[in-house]
Parts: C-alpha cells; sequence; structure tokens
C-alpha cells in the first residue's frame, strides 16, 4: 500500500507546476491546460484524504470538483476560441489592449 | 443515520429563478420581440420578493439554510438586482445586439449563485455557490465583444483569476476535510472551540481568504478588476461591483461567524497591512484614470478595502457594519452607473473625463445627481458613503486602532481627488460638444431617484438601516447559541 504521504507529495507538486504554467506560460491553450492540471491534483488530494481516512464524503467531493474543472475548461476553451477567431491572438503577452 | 429534509418551499425563490433562466434558454431564438424578457424577468423578481417575505424559515438538507442572516443579505440582493434589471432595460434598448433573453437568463443565475453561496452550511456548497455566480459572469463580460472586440481580454483576465481563486479555495478546503474529516460550519466551530487542529484551520482559512481576496479583488490580486469593469457593458459593470462584492462579503462573514469565529482575533491582525495597502492603492491609480468606468473599478477596490476594515477589531458589531458599508455602496454604484448609461446613450465618449466637461449647462439634473452620488462615494458629510465610513472608524477607535483609523483617514482623503476632479470637470470647465438631450425614461430614472433618496435619507438619519442589520445579526448568534 502506497503511504498517505506520497499522494500529499504527488499533488502539491502537480499544484505547483499547475500554477508555474499558468503564471509563466504565454499560450492560451497551455494556460487552460496548466488550469486543469491543478484542478487534478486537488482532484488526487481528495480522493487520497478519502481513501486513507475510510470517509466517503471525500469521494463525494471528487465528483463536484469533476464536475468544476468541467465547466471551467468548457469557459476557458470558449474564451479561447472566440478570442482566435475576434482577435486572431493566441499569445497571453499579446493581449494587451487595458493597461494601467 | 439522518433523514434528508428535502423541503423545497425553502428554495421556492432560486428555483423560480432558475425555472425562468432555463424558459429563457429554451424559447429565447423562437421570440421576435425580445422585450418580452425583460417584463419576466420583472415577474419573476416580483414574485422572488414575495416568496422571500413570506415563506418560512428552514434547512433544505444539511447544506442549505434559509434563517435571519440569509435572508436579510438576499432581500438587499434582490432589491439590488431589481433595480439593475430596470437600468439594463434602457441599456438593451440602446445597445441592441445585446438585446437577448439569455442575457437576462446568466443574471438569473448568477444571482441564484449568489443566493445559494450567503445561505450555505457548509463550505462546499458555499465553494459551488460561488463558481455558479462568477461563470455566467464570464459569459456576460464577453458577451459585450459586439461593440468592443478587446472587452474578450477582460473576461479571460476576470476568468484566469476566478480560476486560481477557486484553487486556492479548494486547497483551504482540503486542508479542512484532512483535519476535520468535515466541511460543515459547526462542526469547524466545536472543534476550533476545544483548541483542536488549530494551526491547520489558520492555515485553511488564510487559504480561503486568499481565493476570497481575489473575487474581492483585494490589493495583491486586484489587477483584474479595472480590465475586467471596463470591458463589461454597464449593467454587468453594476452587478460585479455591487451585487457580487455585496454576496461576497456576505459570504465570508457568514463564514466567520459559523465557522471560524475562535479564529477572528488572528484574521483581524493577519487582515490590518492588506486593508490598509488596498485603500491606498485603489485611491492612489483612480488618480490618473481617464476612463470613468476604469475610476470607479480602482475606486470600488478602494471601497473593498474600506469595508475590511471592519474585520480588524473581530467584533460582531464591525461585522454588521461592513454589512451596511456594502449596502450603501451597491446603492451608490447603482445609481452613478445608471446616470453613465443615460450619459453614453447621449454620446459614447462621455465615458472619458475630459470630454464630460461642461455637461452642467444643458443638463443640469444629470450633474446635480452625479455630483451628489459622488460625495457619497467620496464620503462627504450629509451623504449616506460619509456615515458609512464613520461607523467603520468608529469600530477601529473602539477596538484600539488608533493608528489605522488615522492613515485609513488620510487614504481616504487621498482618494477623495478622483471624484472631485470629476466634479470640477463637469461644473467648471467649458464644454467640448453639441449634443441633444435624450429623455428621460422611467426605468433609468426610478432607481436612479430611488438610490439618491436612500443614499440621502441614510446620510441624515442611518439609525433604521444599522438597527435592522444589527439586530439581524444579534437575533441570528442568539439563535445560534442557544437554539441548537
Amino acid at each position: 500500500m502506497v503511504p498517505f504521504e506520497y499522494y500529499v507529495i504527488l499533488s502539491l507538486l502537480l499544484f505547483v507546476i499547475g500554477l508555474a504554467g499558468a503564471l509563466f506560460r504565454r499560450n492560451l491553450i497551455i494556460l487552460l491546460a496548466s488550469l486543469e492540471i491543478i484542478m487534478n491534483a486537488l482532484i488526487v488530494l481528495f480522493a487520497a484524504i478519502s481513501y486513507h481516512t475510510k470517509d466517503i464524503s471525500g469521494y463525494l467531493i471528487v465528483f463536484f470538483l469533476i464536475g468544476m474543472a468541467a465547466a471551467e475548461a468548457g469557459v476557458g476553451l470558449t474564451l479561447a476560441v472566440l478570442i482566435y477567431k475576434k482577435l486572431k491572438k493566441v499569445y497571453v503577452d499579446e493581449i494587451n489592449f487595458f493597461r494601467g | 443515520m439522518f433523514t434528508l429534509n428535502l423541503n423545497f418551499s425553502v428554495l421556492a425563490v432560486e428555483l423560480i429563478f432558475l425555472i425562468t433562466g432555463i424558459f429563457f434558454f429554451l424559447v429565447d431564438k423562437f421570440i421576435k420581440n425580445k422585450n418580452y424578457a425583460y417584463y419576466l424577468v420583472f415577474l419573476a423578481i416580483l414574485l422572488g420578493f414575495g416568496f422571500l417575505m413570506f415563506t418560512p424559515f428552514g434547512d433544505f438538507t444539511k447544506a442549505y439554510q434559509k434563517d435571519f442572516f440569509s435572508a436579510t443579505i438576499q432581500l438587499f440582493l434582490l432589491i439590488g438586482a431589481f433595480l439593475i434589471v430596470l437600468i439594463s432595460y434602457t441599456f438593451l434598448q440602446e445597445f441592441r445586439a445585446l438585446n437577448y433573453g439569455e442575457f437576462y437568463g446568466l443574471f438569473l443565475f448568477s444571482l441564484i449563485g449568489a443566493f445559494v453561496m450567503v445561505a450555505s452550511q457548509d463550505l462546499l456548497t458555499l465553494y459551488l455557490g460561488m463558481e455558479l455566480m462568477s461563470i455566467p459572469v464570464y459569459f456576460l463580460i464577453a458577451s459585450n465583444f459586439v461593440y468592443g472586440r478587446n472587452s474578450l481580454e477582460g473576461s479571460l483576465k476576470y476568468f484566469i483569476a476566478g480560476a486560481l481563486a477557486s484553487a486556492f479555495i479548494i486547497l483551504g478546503l482540503a486542508l479542512v476535510y484532512h483535519s476535520q474529516g468535515s466541511l460543515i460550519f459547526k462542526d469547524i466551530f466545536t472543534n476550533l472551540a476545544q483548541g483542536l487542529n488549530k494551526k491547520e484551520l489558520f492555515a485553511a482559512l488564510i487559504l480561503i481568504l486568499a481565493g476570497f481576496s481575489i473575487k474581492l479583488s483585494l490589493v495583491p490580486f486586484h489587477m483584474w478588476a479595472p480590465d475586467a469593469y471596463q470591458a463589461s457593458p454597464l449593467p454587468v459593470t453594476t452587478f460585479l461591483a455591487g451585487i457580487v462584492k455585496f454576496a461576497l462579503m456576505g459570504a465570508f462573514i457568514k463564514i466567520m461567524i459559523l465557522g471560524f469565529s475562535p479564529l477572528r482575533v488572528e484574521l483581524g491582525t493577519f487582515l490590518i497591512p492588506i486593508a490598509l495597502i488596498t485603500v491606498l492603492i485603489g485611491s492612489l491609480l483612480a488618480i490618473k484614470q481617464d476612463n470613468i468606468v476604469r475610476m470607479l473599478a480602482y475606486s470600488s477596490v478602494a471601497h473593498v478595502g474600506y469595508a475590511s476594515l471592519g474585520f480588524l477589531s473581530g467584533d460582531y458589531l464591525g461585522y454588521g457594519f461592513i454589512l451596511f458599508y456594502m449596502l450603501i455602496y451597491l446603492f451608490t454604484t447603482i445609481g452613478t452607473f445608471g446616470l453613465l448609461i443615460y450619459l453614453a446613450s447621449i454620446k459614447r465618449e462621455f465615458l472619458e473625463i475630459p470630454s464630460m466637461s461642461g455637461i452642467s449647462q444643458k443638463l443640469p439634473l444629470v450633474a446635480f445627481l452625479i455630483l451628489v452620488l459622488f460625495f457619497s462615494l467620496a464620503g462627504v458629510p450629509p451623504t449616506a458613503g460619509f456615515m458609512a465610513k464613520f461607523y467603520i472608524f468608529i469600530m477601529l477607535v473602539k477596538g484600539n486602532f488608533i493608528g489605522v483609523a488615522i492613515l485609513a483617514l488620510l487614504f481616504s482623503v487621498i482618494g477623495a481627488y478622483p471624484y472631485l476632479r470629476v466634479i470640477k470637470v463637469i461644473y467648471m470647465d467649458k464644454p467640448l460638444y453639441d449634443y441633444e438631450k435624450e429623455r428621460y425614461s422611467i426605468s433609468l430614472f426610478i432607481p436612479i431617484i430611488l438610490s439618491l433618496f436612500i443614499v440621502l435619507l441614510f446620510g441624515v438619519y442611518p439609525k433604521p438601516a444599522v438597527d435592522f442589520i444589527q439586530r439581524t445579526l444579534y437575533l441570528y448568534m442568539n439563535m445560534l447559541l442557544f437554539h441548537t
């Protein structure tokens, strides 16, 4: 059986990777993928806690989080498609109309 | 083993809004005259008022509870939403490409989210309500791309900030769940009162605060706010500045009262620099803005800073004054943006401050209304904005935060400059353009006059509103401590 700490380390690692990707990468699609990685890290964390404390409600939260992650991906991809169609841009640092 | 309590009459208002919203999405394509949506929303909100006033309090399972606190905040939210629907009617007559049923449908969905959030009994329901509140707003902001393609950029920035906020909140939830085994506020309170897991829960509270401060645009995370405000259509800006922030403040006060109340003094000490820097940055950056919506966005950052000063003393009275502050800010925002919609319908350039010069000569009524509402935002005595700030500062002095109170007072002097600049431009400069007056439409000027009336009334005689809010909190605390 894999110890609980390994799951926590895995999920925190994924969280940090996702956060770094969301903050530093320029491509819009990679940015959305990073947000998905963050959500998946949290899902792994909840499932691990639920498995190791033998408590069922964590699994339930996992299902809600999967739903939220799907909704967020839907909104993000809609915006990405619209931005590509209307502004012809995919890099985040080119989308800089508002400043100051 | 407990039995589930499926008491649907408690959810009546949300169900009405849900059915109306879904109806728009199903039917809107087949109806030619789009103004039907306005009347339907009008009817739904009136029905909502009736159900909110006359349905009894109670639980829906263990996640949702209608009680004194949530019903009061829902009443304020509903009044605000009603006024915003009224002003958005006039706006949509002018900007016809946005005039679809879906506009009101997304509006109602977002309102359902706000209602669920302030009435939730555990952190998961609170989080889901928060997402339900913000996801329709992304679409509403992005819908403005018909008039300015760059509004997609504001929507994208708000979306990324919101997604990061939800990630932080879920991380906090995971910490709570690991140390408690449950996410229900009452269990958290029981454990904290016994002194168990204090460090873990404080870390979780800080993570949840980080998420909330991204959504509330407190300072380290305020960068999205001006872009999103400037990008969105004006009624959506009103919604974002008034209702979303009010609901978020209400939900955070609910967390602090129900769940983490043994930690409220620690939270107050933690918030001192954040609140002060928020006020300072919001006031300073508002000075050099030329677009008036952008200026008001920075001023909303500063106003949330003032409101969060009420958390510092860790006193429940201070929490009541936060609600009073946000209520006054809600009405002032509705009045201000109503006037901006009127000005924008005359000439689009009036949203830039330098080109507003001299409108007092042709539009004396509008100029006077802007004068009173901006005095309220700046906190000049005969208006309600002054009373709201006064109560917050009184709580600071009472809680022995005299240095903080003096600093906040100085910052509020800086913060008065942008409003006074607009008033100076309106009253003292030469007019630039020649233009025709629009007629004063009823559905636009009823909310404006009402908000002006409320601002003046509570500026002179704030006791009824303050007493109402404080008594609600007092009753709620009593029911909580002695009734369970």
